[in-house]
């Protein structure tokens, strides 16, 4: 029974996607329910996995493989750790809190829905598959639907001095991704070849005791090629314009999910070439550190609400990442903790973003004024998500960050430092954007908007829900990932050196 | 020992397809056919019993995987004193093309009805030319190759001046058959230099692959004469599959045979090229010369990079697919250039999920060129407005031709990849993965148009349940590949052993 778990978490949203896909147009009801029904289902099963796993810590006991390909030796081949465990708990938070957010749409949802699970299937696919073939199969195979999603479904940005299409967002995002996944290509083709192994299989690649020459030619374009998806500067520009013209969901899938493939990418690549990550590892960490700050700096600059977000995006992955370069455990286990984190507190900051944006037609920082009288609950739980962004302690991003300070400490205290300033900086721009746009006197305009609806609510809440909770109780989160980071740093890091050495 | 046979019932499929051929010609002419569907449905039957012959005659579906290096060669026949070969390759390509000839037959009944007089003389040339193709696939000699391309080409002329643009449609035939004829000479004259040097030097069976391939093998640097009539050859087949410098007759073409006829020419045409060019090399060139393997190369990057960056600046559907056929020519080159069986296994495998995806694209438009008459990628413009299911039909087969899972495009890109990778040819797979992305551009401005434009025209496109079924069959290749390849890998193995490992 259990090895159909992991089967069963792609199964559930095919059934749906073909569900929707059959049922006539202009049932937009059936479709919403079928939607929610699908995502509860989809979303109770990532809670399943994750509890099952925490309690259990059982790394065999989701297995499921079958021969995809013989001709190269390809397995279909699913299976769970602590990383995985907490990313599939992400993606079902986030499917189930975006579907609903969703049921706002009016134009085309049919397909929405259809390109939207699409998405999900994807990400699922990511976290849950052990063979590389697979990984970058499903990883691709998220990038598919994003330009549809955003052109069609998305919303232009349109300042005085700035103003970018939606068309413009959506093929950014798409060629900066393909073109990254060239490196990705280039980089699993010739790891087989070199690993010779004859399997795709991450565990195969890793004992295959790869020539550390050659890792350390091969790792930057893992390093760089999975990179741009999380957001390394300089390559991240595709991030704020794809996020802004994306319609909430999308977005809160996209910042909240997406972005966190590209690091889960660079911490699977470790696994099989730990000497290249050794050799290149300084090279993240300043380029995650110029993140943390370019990305607040970029985040303080912006005028539109929702680019805001999007560069606090990519200043919140800079932690991920330079939390991944320090290649020690607390390092490592606080950018794992920080991609949930980060992947719930933007969704949901996402999520108000959107219901403010249907309620004032505005994402005009300057404009906006005083929108905590009318919309209070909104306003609330707004203000949470930017405490988590600023790292207060009580909310989940504290736990992560500290984690990852005390990381980055320990291998390069200079750039520790620069990240707490970083942290310091988003405390300036997120505390200089609720004032301005929550408190202070609430202009006419705005005075009788309608607060939060229960359909947007319910998300939310979830979302906020499992913020505090980590928050409280991060012994819950970093219990399970603890083992697996443990084994990946101590096994397969360690053990190079002692090769080496 | 191979086995020789004169035996004539190893012909059968090609005798049925020739006789079904005339017999549609003269249902046409001699009986005056007012409904539309009679013609294809005897051109269609026909062949599917052909291809279920081919099925369960030749012991089809015996499985083979890579691992078995060494073919039987007691499954291959000679037939008559070996100028045919009927081995696991011609034989799946034999089906390839039947399969295709069905898809083009059903594809075209409403387009003949609308546009074409002479419908006898359209599905009995290309039940026709499906047999030339047939004898190309199965040529164990040059001049019987000869023979099969001259019958496709024949064949193809007059479907190509049978255009509805008058214009367009002299322009394209006449230069159709000035630059194919001007080919098929240089082939033949290539032919006789190949065989002049071969009897100068008293070998048997001059014309033979494998004398030929004998002859190859003693030398490390050709006599020239011998190198110009390769040369010429190869000309001869770049022009068939449309490889730069060869390619660029294709977009004219496209633009004014009938448009099912350029569906034909993208995919069985082209396919039909590339399975001469797999056995020539493969036994000609046994022995991997390198120079050979640099010049091919070559000509892949030169194909690929010129196909896609030509493609960019098209306004025309049909031009875009020509460009983009080219470009995937390309992609077949590079991995001719690898030259190992598992190359040769990609290679088929990529061409099905080429044919597969072209039908798709190439149905949806003849859907829309029914409808509307309208020629320029700016007029799908709405078509998701208009018409959803044609609109993400033609989505699908263009972003699985950009190489994006879980469609067959993707993972043939990676086999062929990866073999290529797995020779030392990094290099050309990375020129290859630029171009992709080039590729998705473009697929990506055709798609934004359908999605994101406005319909000029708001009335909606219908479409009957025939053009869905054709659609939504060649979609079901298109994904169904996609997810599960190994469901055809047995017999492409059986192919590419037969004729790589000989």
């Amino acid at each position: 029974m259990d090895s159909w778990i992991l089967p069963l978490i792609l199964i559930v949203p095919v059934v749906t996607l073909l569900a929707i896909l059959f049922i006539p147009k202009n049932n937009d009801p059936i479709i919403k329910n079928i939607a929610i029904f699908g995502s509860l289902i989809s979303g109770l099963l990532s809670l399943y996995i994750f509890i099952t796993y925490s309690q259990t810590r059982d790394l065999n006991q989701f297995d499921f493989s079958i021969l995809w390909l013989s001709n190269l030796s390809i397995r279909l081949d699913f299976g769970i750790d602590g990383v995985s465990a907490l990313m599939v708990l992400l993606v079902g938070i986030v499917y189930l809190t975006g579907t609903l957010i969703s049921c706002k749409i009016t134009e085309r949802i049919k397909e929405f829905f259809v390109l939207y699970i699409l998405l999900i299937i994807g990400v699922y696919g990511v976290f849950i598959s052990q063979d590389l073939f697979f990984f970058f199969f499903f990883y691709e195979l998220a990038v598919v639907p994003m330009y549809l999603l955003i052109a069609v479904w998305g919303s232009n940005s349109d300042f005085k001095t700035f103003s970018r299409t939606k068309e413009y967002g959506a093929l950014k995002l798409m060629l900066v991704l393909v073109a990254s996944s060239i490196l990705i290509w280039i980089g699993i083709l010739s790891t087989y070849f070199v690993a010779n192994q004859n399997s795709f299989l991450f565990t195969d690649l890793a004992n295959a005791n790869i020539g550390s020459e050659f890792q350390i030619i091969i790792f930057p374009f893992f390093l760089i090629g999975f990179g741009v998806l999380a957001g390394l500067w300089p390559f991240h520009t595709w991030s704020p314009d794809g996020h802004v013209a994306a319609p909430t969901s999308v977005s809160m899938v996209h910042a909240g999910i997406l972005m966190k493939l590209g690091a889960y990418g660079i911490l699977r690549s470790i696994e099989f070439l730990p000497a290249g990550a050794k050799e290149w590892m300084w090279l993240l960490l300043i380029l995650g550190t110029i993140n943390v700050i370019y990305g607040a700096l970029s985040a303080m600059a912006q005028k539109d609400l929702k680019y805001v977000i999007g560069y606090s995006s990519v200043s919140h992955m800079g932690y991920v990442l330079m939390g991944l370069a320090t290649l020690n455990v607390i390092g490592t286990a606080g950018a794992v903790l920080q991609m949930f984190s980060h992947g719930i507190m933007t969704a949901l900051f996402f999520a108000l973003v959107g219901v403010i944006y249907e309620r004032t037609h505005s994402r005009d920082i300057e404009t906006l004024d005083g929108l905590i009288k009318p919309m209070g609950i909104a306003g609330t739980l707004f203000v949470i998500a930017g405490l988590t962004s600023l790292g207060l302690p009580g909310l989940s991003g504290f736990v992560a960050e500290l984690f990852i300070f005390i990381g980055v400490f320990q291998t390069n205290p200079f750039m520790a430092i620069l990240g707490v300033i970083g942290a310091a900086i988003t405390a300036i721009y997120i505390l200089r954007l609720i004032a301005r746009i929550f408190f202070g006197t609430v202009s006419e305009k705005w005075a009788n908007l309608p607060d939060i609806n229960i359909l947007e609510l319910i998300p939310a809440v979830i979302l906020t829900f499992f913020i505090v909770l980590m928050g409280i109780l991060p012994i819950y989160f970093i219990e399970p990932i603890n083992e697996t980071v443990k084994l990946l740093i101590n096994t397969y890091i360690s053990n190079f050196t002692d090769l080496v050495g | 020992m191979e086995n020789i046979t004169n035996n004539l019932s190893y012909l059968i499929p090609e005798i049925l397809i020739i006789v079904l051929g005339f017999t549609i010609i003269g249902v046409g002419i001699f009986t005056r056919v007012r409904n539309k569907f009679v013609l294809p449905f005897i051109s269609v039957t026909g062949l599917i019993i052909t291809a279920l012959f081919i099925y369960y005659k030749f012991d089809f579906g015996n499985i083979q995987t890579l691992s078995t290096t060494n073919h039987n060669q007691m499954d291959d026949l000679l037939i008559y004193g070996g100028l045919l070969k009927l081995d696991s390759f011609s034989l799946l390509f034999k089906f390839i093309f039947i399969i295709i000839g069905i898809f083009i037959t059903l594809m075209s009944i409403d387009y003949v009805d609308k546009y074409i007089n002479h419908e006898g003389e359209y599905y009995g040339l290309i039940v026709l030319s499906i047999a030339g193709m047939m004898i190309m696939a199965a040529a164990n000699e040059l001049l019987t190759a000869y023979i099969g391309l001259e019958l496709l080409s024949f064949s193809l002329y007059i479907l190509v001046s049978l255009g509805n643009d008058p214009e367009k449609t002299n322009e394209s035939s006449i230069k159709y058959i000035l630059l194919g004829g001007f080919t098929s000479a240089l082939v033949l004259y290539g032919i006789s230099q190949i065989y002049t040097e071969l009897v100068k030097n008293d070998i048997l069976n001059p014309t033979f692959f494998t004398s030929i391939g004998t002859y190859a093998s003693q030398y490390e640097n050709f006599p020239p004469l011998f190198i110009f009539g390769l040369f010429l050859l190869i000309t001869g087949l770049g022009f068939k599959i449309a490889a730069v410098p060869f390619h660029t007759w294709a977009p004219d073409i496209y633009e004014g045979a009938p448009l099912p006829i350029a569906a034909y020419l993208a995919t069985a045409s082209k396919v039909a090229g590339i399975a001469l060019i797999l056995r020539i090399f493969s036994e000609v060139f046994e022995g991997s010369h390198s120079s050979l393997i640099v010049i091919v190369a070559i000509l892949a990057i030169l194909t690929m990079s010129l196909g896609n960056i030509t493609a960019i600046a098209q306004t025309k559907y049909r031009r875009l697919i020509a460009y983009s056929g080219i470009s995937h020519m390309g992609y077949i080159l590079v991995g001719l250039a690898t030259d190992t069986v598992d190359s040769y296994s990609a290679i088929i495998f990529h061409s099905i999920g080429y044919i597969f995806s072209s039908l798709v694209i190439f149905s949806v438009l003849v859907c829309f060129y029914n409808k509307t008459n309208k020629d320029n990628i700016s007029d799908l413009s709405g078509l998701y407005k208009t018409n959803s299911f044609l609109a993400l039909g033609i989505t699908i087969a263009l972003l699985s031709t950009a190489g994006l899972p879980f469609f067959v495009g993707f993972i043939s890109k990676f086999y062929l990849f990866l073999a290529a990778v797995a020779q030392g040819l990094l290099w050309l797979v990375i020129i290859a993965l630029i171009n992709s992305l080039i590729s998705l551009y473009y697929y990506l401005m055709v798609i934004k148009e359908i999605y994101v434009g406005t319909p000029i025209n708001e009335q909606g496109i219908s479409t009957n349940n025939l053009e869905k079924f054709i659609v939504v069959s060649s979609l079901i290749g298109v994904i169904g590949l996609g997810l599960y390849p190994e469901i055809i890998m047995g017999a492409i193995n059986s192919a590419a052993i037969a004729v790589r490992i000989n």
